[in-house]
């Protein structure tokens, strides 16, 4: 009988393998293999070995680790604000308000359209002269703002753009989270005479971790890897104020042809993420 | 079981003949591709007549943003890859496609054809003496303006004369007036932000080309000349005589819908300022500044082939189809409007694309007299992107000099490498 059920587990274990194994094969092959062959192609340069010279140039380049302080600077605003707007609107969406369901559809809406879309018609919103948001802005009396055009608010503004494009996609999944929890506990916790922000934040929140742990990891990659909004946009201007460093590896790759370097900073990038990452699930580890 | 077992086989079988016997019928005809900045339908002209003279040979074109057309030909090209089989080059990146192994050397193919284009076209597609890609068009920049505007304002239209050709001192004040009595801009640049439109400028001022005469990997863009221009850029826009913001894809549009009084751009948006319903307008010479010398932009397309390809052969009658033979080079140019690089063709089209009365007169004046090349540098492509990050910049606000001296750096630093 013991024999039956091992075989019965390996062959339920294999069609599992079997289920996966695509999705196995297409992760192995579009990101770990190009991971190390990024690796390896960061040392070189023009077909040569060179070491660590990428590296170093790369460190002592003054652009580029501004790119990178730039990257860092704008993940450190964008993602906390991202989560706080989303899981905001995800408990504000999951009451019973009138109309709850039309909101959820227009905030998920922006999800659904290209970023590269969303860039474009957010710069033509942003011109200065003539643009929808400084007209907006004049409805209330405040002076015309140069947004994109100048180096002190393209990197807020290219935070607004991509906040208004993501926080409706990261909003759904955790209005499952939140409907994921057991209407017990809220009633349990109402007896014992929580309210309601004490149900919130004792209650729910906790049992809020996993949800937000999965959307605070796949929001920072996904910050630290955007790159259509610079790319339409401000090519990294003004002044490099937006020169996010995923832009800057596709600049030195492909209209500079230094795919070296770009693969030390592809590393570096990568690297950053990975350290961010680890951090992130620590703190948002699930006690038992 | 067995009914349905055969039912599936037949099935199959269909599938299969379907699916491989176009393919093993295409393997008798020869595909071309093509990669351009040009909207497919202004290559429709030339490759129709090529293909009906070639039966067996199809040439698909494929339109990319001009933008993103250095980086897709890198990524298609960079290990070797054999498509595209053609490619339109831009002239002043020549030398550094030339460099990185994307352009077949077809001088020995087409042998001498001097007396065929434009010197300058010919000698932007020329690399060390070697011939690599094929002339298609030329360019030049002239002032448009319009006519309802400078007239609300009292202002006489620029001169076609050489002699009495507008200064940019003049042009500004002008500019200014024409703002003051109604126009929302002044004046605007048709590649605002791009090294080609505006390198006029410091040249009209004896500033260069932006790379050193000795040394084509040494910035020369921090003289004097170049601070001087590069600072009256700036101020164009400072003084609210030019508008921030308008990426290049719609600069012609501000003209178009009658905003702005000045507009210096391409030859090529002639037909399209003409046939807007409602602008009134004219052309005239491109602006110098008064202590320099007239100068104006040059160099334009040339369609090379990729040395890796599978039909070189074919690739190459293509191409000689389409800047060099006489009915093959007038279709291309009826397909978009920048000036042939063929000289025949030059005058023909012309003949039969009268937009402006004697528009053809001062694009040719231009072409012989004031015609000054960007820099010829294997560096180029990072020539043009790190000025054109610092021209945008400095339209946004930033000071000239420190703009020029940290792109100076930048440029130091790419080519170092």
């Amino acid at each position: 009988m013991f024999r039956h059920f091992r075989r019965t587990q390996y062959r339920e274990g294999f069609i599992a393998l079997v289920f996966i194994a695509p999705a196995l094969v297409a992760l192995f092959t579009m990101r770990i293999l190009p991971a190390f062959n990024a690796l390896q192609a960061s040392f070189y340069h023009e077909g040569e070995y060179v070491g660590l010279d990428n590296y170093d140039f790369l460190i002592n380049s003054e652009p580029l680790v501004n790119s990178i302080q730039t990257t860092l600077t704008f993940n450190l605003i964008i993602n906390p604000l991202q989560i706080l707007i989303a899981l905001a609107l995800a408990i504000l969406l999951t009451e019973n308000l009138p109309g709850a369901a039309i909101w959820r559809v227009a905030i998920f809406m922006p999800a659904a359209v290209p970023l590269a879309v969303s860039s474009i018609v957010w710069g033509i919103a942003f011109r200065p002269d003539d643009g929808m948001v400084n007209s907006l802005l004049a409805l209330l009396a405040i002076e015309p703002q140069p947004w994109l055009t100048s180096a002190d608010q393209a990197l807020a503004s290219i935070i607004i753009l991509a906040s208004w494009a993501g926080v409706g996609y990261w909003m759904i999944f955790l209005i499952a989270g939140l409907r994921d929890i057991p209407v017990v506990y809220r009633e349990a916790a109402a007896l014992d005479g929580a309210g309601y922000w004490g149900t919130l934040l004792y209650v729910v929140l906790p049992l809020m971790r996993r949800p937000l742990a999965f959307v605070l990891v796949a929001n920072t990659v996904a910050n630290f890897l955007l790159f259509p909004p610079i790319q339409i946009l401000t090519r990294g201007g003004p002044e490099g104020s937006t020169n996010l460093f995923m832009h800057e590896i596709y600049r030195r790759a492909f209209r500079f042809a230094d795919y070296g370097l770009a693969s030390a900073g592809m590393v570096i990038l990568i690297s950053i993420m990975l350290v961010i990452v680890i951090i992130q699930f620590r703190l948002l580890r699930t006690r038992v | 079981m067995q009914m349905r077992f055969r039912l599936t086989i037949l099935l199959t079988l269909i599938l299969l003949v379907v699916s491989v016997g176009p393919q093993v019928a295409a393997q008798d005809e020869v595909v071309l591709s093509f990669v351009g900045p040009e909207q497919p339908s202004a290559m429709e002209p030339v490759i129709a007549a090529f293909e009906a003279a070639n039966p067996g040979i199809r040439v698909e074109y494929e339109s990319v943003p001009f933008v993103d057309l250095n980086d897709i030909l890198q990524t298609r090209m960079r290990d070797g890859g054999s498509t595209p089989d053609i490619f339109t080059a831009d002239q002043p990146r020549i030398s550094a496609l030339v460099e990185r192994g994307f352009l077949l050397d077809i001088t020995d193919e087409v042998g001498d054809i001097s007396d065929m284009v434009w010197p300058s076209s010919l000698d932007a597609s020329t690399v060390d003496g070697r011939l690599y890609a094929l002339p298609i068009s030329t360019s030049t920049q002239i002032l448009y303006y319009n006519l309802d505007l400078l007239e609300a304002a009292g202002l006489e239209p620029p001169s076609r004369e050489p002699e009495n050709r507008i200064t940019w001192e003049q042009l500004v004040q002008d500019a200014a007036a024409a703002q003051e009595a109604g126009a929302e801009w002044g004046f605007m640049f048709d590649q605002v932000n791009r090294i080609y439109q505006i390198q006029p400028l410091p040249e009209s001022l004896g500033g260069g080309p932006g790379v050193s005469a000795d040394n084509p990997l040494e910035p020369n863009i921090t003289n004097a000349a170049w601070v001087e221009a590069l600072s009256f850029y700036g101020d164009l826009f400072e003084s609210g005589l030019a508008p921030r913001g308008i990426p290049v894809e719609q600069t012609p549009d501000l003209f178009a819908n009658g905003q702005v009084a000045y507009f210096v751009g391409g030859p090529w948006w002639l037909p399209r300022f003409g046939g807007t319903e409602g602008l009134n307008f004219d052309a005239g010479l491109h602006p110098y500044f008064a202590e320099g010398e007239p100068v104006t932009p040059t160099g334009a397309w040339s369609w090379g082939v990729n040395p890796n390809s599978e039909h070189i052969d074919e690739a190459i009658a293509f191409i000689t189809f389409a800047a060099l033979d006489p009915t093959g080079a007038l279709r291309t140019a009826e397909g978009f409007p920048l000036p042939p690089a063929n000289i025949e063709v030059f005058n023909t089209y012309y003949a039969e694309n009268q937009v402006l009365d004697g528009i053809e007169d001062l694009i040719l004046y231009e072409l012989e007299n004031t015609a000054r090349v960007r820099a010829k540098t294997e560096g180029f492509i990072e020539f043009e992107e790190i000025i054109g990050q610092a021209l945008e910049d400095i339209r946004n606000g930033a000071d000239a000099r420190g703009a020029l001296e940290t792109a100076s750096e930048d440029l130091e630093a790419v080519w170092s490498r």
